[in-house]
């Protein structure tokens, strides 16, 4: 029986661990498109989503949610199929890295656009007494986006029961926060009457428990919530990123601060090894189910002919 | 279900059915038939929400159509703050959760703010997550109203082509009560076009000439309705259109009958994107000579698009396509006259296709 410090632990050690497998099966050219890793930002996925069930809450994100992914379904075989474009993928290759479902949990590649649906999925819960809540997960880019404002807005006025989850990596691709933002994400959010919680994602068993708190507290009140997540990210935007814009200074400190190497620090050392061995298992056989699955099958044209 | 059944516009059989009359007999003009639509959506499906700008009383809607449905249904017709990609994002994300929402976009000019969440969301679920998204955007397009250029488009075109998206028209030969039903359990976004001018006007089997036309139909749930002049099996023109040009090609196809006893026969689908080329080639099997028309641009436009169909099919037909002008639509009577189609430069090209100037 694991303890919560290793059962983060291990979850994000999943996250870590399936992200550096599909950069090296991208480099070996296995995989096509791109992809948007979150290495550096494990802690986010791993400690808010052990609060919510996607069975009956609905949670959303954005480009940059294979962590969220794994956080909800512990399942690599059907990410790293989906990003070969295979059948067995999580959307049986439709989507590729930006588009990805489990369950109630639905991600798309418009900044900021799943900002208004999370939103929407959120009235649903409100007037039809249903006891869902939501999580919208989104990047510090999308808090540039207009129809972002206007979904804070909205959620606010009708009181949905949300929680807003920035998880601000200082980068809208290779753009830094400080020339594009005006203000504060603080007095952007605090201006539209949302409680506001700013947390350093360094510290996995801190965003546990502050995001339980929080979660708990807007399935009573079934009012909005905002966590703004300070965070860094080790990988490039996308897979041709160099990350020649990022600070030498910023990756030292978020390598000393590592919340992958904090929380293996609060575990005993033999049971670390034992889920890292277990977990390299899982993902050489994520990625030997994913290579023998087929194709999908081609698809015909839209004609419109649900009924006529 | 009340509305899954077929439904024929023959004269005739107009009322055959019990229910389907029950619903739409007493009334009179399209607004009212569209207004009865959204109540009983209301009434028989507690999943049905309508979002909009000014809908809720006392101002029930820039056009009136919600009129009275506030009081009616409080918690159910919500009047949103000016956010039309906010609350079609919501939209979608109440779809996403299987409600059933109807979004008012108070003049479809304003459907380029809600292209996004149209375009790559709502659409894009149905295909990506294998989600029916049952949602519906009533849009008021069209111009002849003198609003000026970005009050009088027929943005709809926006949305042609596009996979998983309905665009649906009704006119005064589509009940839009009717139509506005099937939309919303039709699994897709649906790009719901009411034309202004149709508001008001009378539904067909309330006009005078009603006895002296022959109506047939193809089509359940979105019907293609044929309107000749009874008593003559063949027609010299046929006219194909949709929406509020439709009432247009009536009072013209009547004008011609009368004052020239050619009869001519309009073809008018209520399925505008992607368009039923089933039923379009069966109307139209025989004809020899084709007009269409549309309000919209004429270049890259819904009729060039109804050419090519009818063009693949019988290469020797003489096909004409007149539409809007590409300028943007003046607010001054005389600027609008010269980009929208009128009664004047259609009559002159209908004269010229028969053979009668």
């Amino acid at each position: 029986m694991n303890s919560l410090q290793e059962t983060l632990y291990e979850k994000m050690l999943l996250i870590r661990k399936t992200e550096q497998a599909i950069d090296k099966l991208f480099s070996q050219g296995v995989l096509r498109g791109t992809v948007h890793g979150c290495i550096g930002q494990e802690a986010i996925a791993a400690g808010v989503l052990s609060h919510v069930d996607p069975s009956i809450d609905f949670i959303t994100g954005s480009h940059r949610s294979h962590g969220h992914y794994l956080a909800l379904s512990d399942d690599p075989t059907s990410l790293i199929g989906e990003l070969m474009g295979k059948k067995n993928g999580a959307v049986e290759g439709r989507g590729g890295s930006q588009h990805i479902r489990f369950k109630n949990f639905y991600t798309n590649g418009i900044t900021g656009g799943m900002v208004p649906v999370a939103v929407g999925l959120a009235y649903s819960q409100k007037i039809n007494t249903k006891s869902g809540i939501v999580v919208s997960f989104f990047g510090d880019g999308a808090m540039n986006e207009g129809y972002v404002m206007e979904a804070f807005n909205l959620a606010s006025i009708m009181r949905l029961p949300i929680l807003f989850a920035l998880e601000n990596n200082g980068f809208a691709m290779s753009t830094s926060q400080s020339k594009t933002t005006a203000g504060s994400c603080e007095a952007r959010v605090r201006s539209f009457d949302i409680e506001y919680t700013f947390i350093e994602a360094n510290d996995v068993l801190n965003i546990y428990e502050i995001s339980e708190e929080i979660i708990s507290k807007i399935r009573v009140t079934r009012t909005p919530s905002f966590i703004e997540f300070k965070t860094h990210r080790f990988s490039g935007h996308s897979k041709s990123d160099k990350r020649e814009y990022i600070d030498q200074e910023l990756d030292i400190y978020w390598k000393m601060n590592d919340p992958l190497k904090k929380a293996k620090e609060s575990i005993d050392l033999s049971k670390a090894a034992y889920i890292e061995a277990v977990i390299d298992r899982r993902i050489d056989d994520a990625i030997s189910v994913a290579v023998e699955s087929p194709f999908p099958d081609p698809i015909e044209e839209y004609e419109g002919e649900y009924r006529t | 279900m009340f509305w899954n059944f077929a439904i024929s516009l023959g004269r005739d059989s107009l009322w055959r059915s019990v229910k389907y009359g029950e619903l739409f007999m007493s009334l009179v003009s399209y607004i009212e038939y569209l207004r009865n639509g959204l109540e009983e959506l209301l009434k028989s499906d507690l999943d049905v929400q309508l979002f909009g700008e000014d809908i809720a009383e006392p101002y029930g809607g820039a056009f009136k159509v919600t009129k009275g449905l506030s009081l009616e249904f409080p918690d159910r017709v919500i009047q949103t703050p000016m956010s039309e990609q906010g609350f079609t994002g919501m939209a979608v994300g109440m779809a996403l959760a299987g409600m059933k929402p109807i979004v008012e976009i108070m003049f479809g000019d304003f459907s380029t703010l809600i292209a996004d969440q149209i375009i790559n969301h709502a659409s894009k679920f149905v295909w990506l997550y294998k989600k029916p998204m049952n949602m519906v955007i009533r849009a008021p397009m069209g111009g002849y109203r003198g609003y000026g250029a970005t009050h009088s488009q027929s943005l709809e075109r926006l949305f042609f082509g596009q996979p998983h998206t309905l665009v649906i028209a009704p006119s005064v030969l589509n009940n839009p009560g009717r139509l506005l039903i099937n939309s919303v359990y039709e699994g897709v976004p649906v790009i719901f076009v009411e034309n202004k001018l149709d508001y008001a006007r009378r539904f067909i089997e309330h006009t005078e000439n009603y006895q002296d036309l022959e109506i047939n139909t193809l089509g359940i749930f979105f019907p293609t309705t044929e309107v000749k002049i009874a008593g003559f099996d063949e027609s010299e023109l046929t006219i194909i259109t949709y929406g509020g040009l439709t009432q247009l090609a009536l009072e013209l196809q009547w004008k011609f009958m009368l004052e020239e006893e050619i009869p001519i026969k309009l073809l008018c689908p209520s399925k505008i994107s992607p368009i039923d080329e089933k039923a379009l080639l069966e109307f139209t099997k025989n004809d020899k000579k084709i007009l269409i028309l549309e309000e919209g641009y004429k270049k890259f436009g819904w009729g060039s698009e109804v050419s090519r169909i009818l063009y693949q099919a019988e290469p020797s037909r003489r096909i004409r396509h007149i539409g809007a002008k590409s300028e943007f639509i003046g607010a001054s009577q005389i600027l609008e006259d010269c980009v929208l189609p009128n009664t004047d430069n259609i009559d002159a090209v209908m004269r010229e296709m028969v053979g009668s100037l």
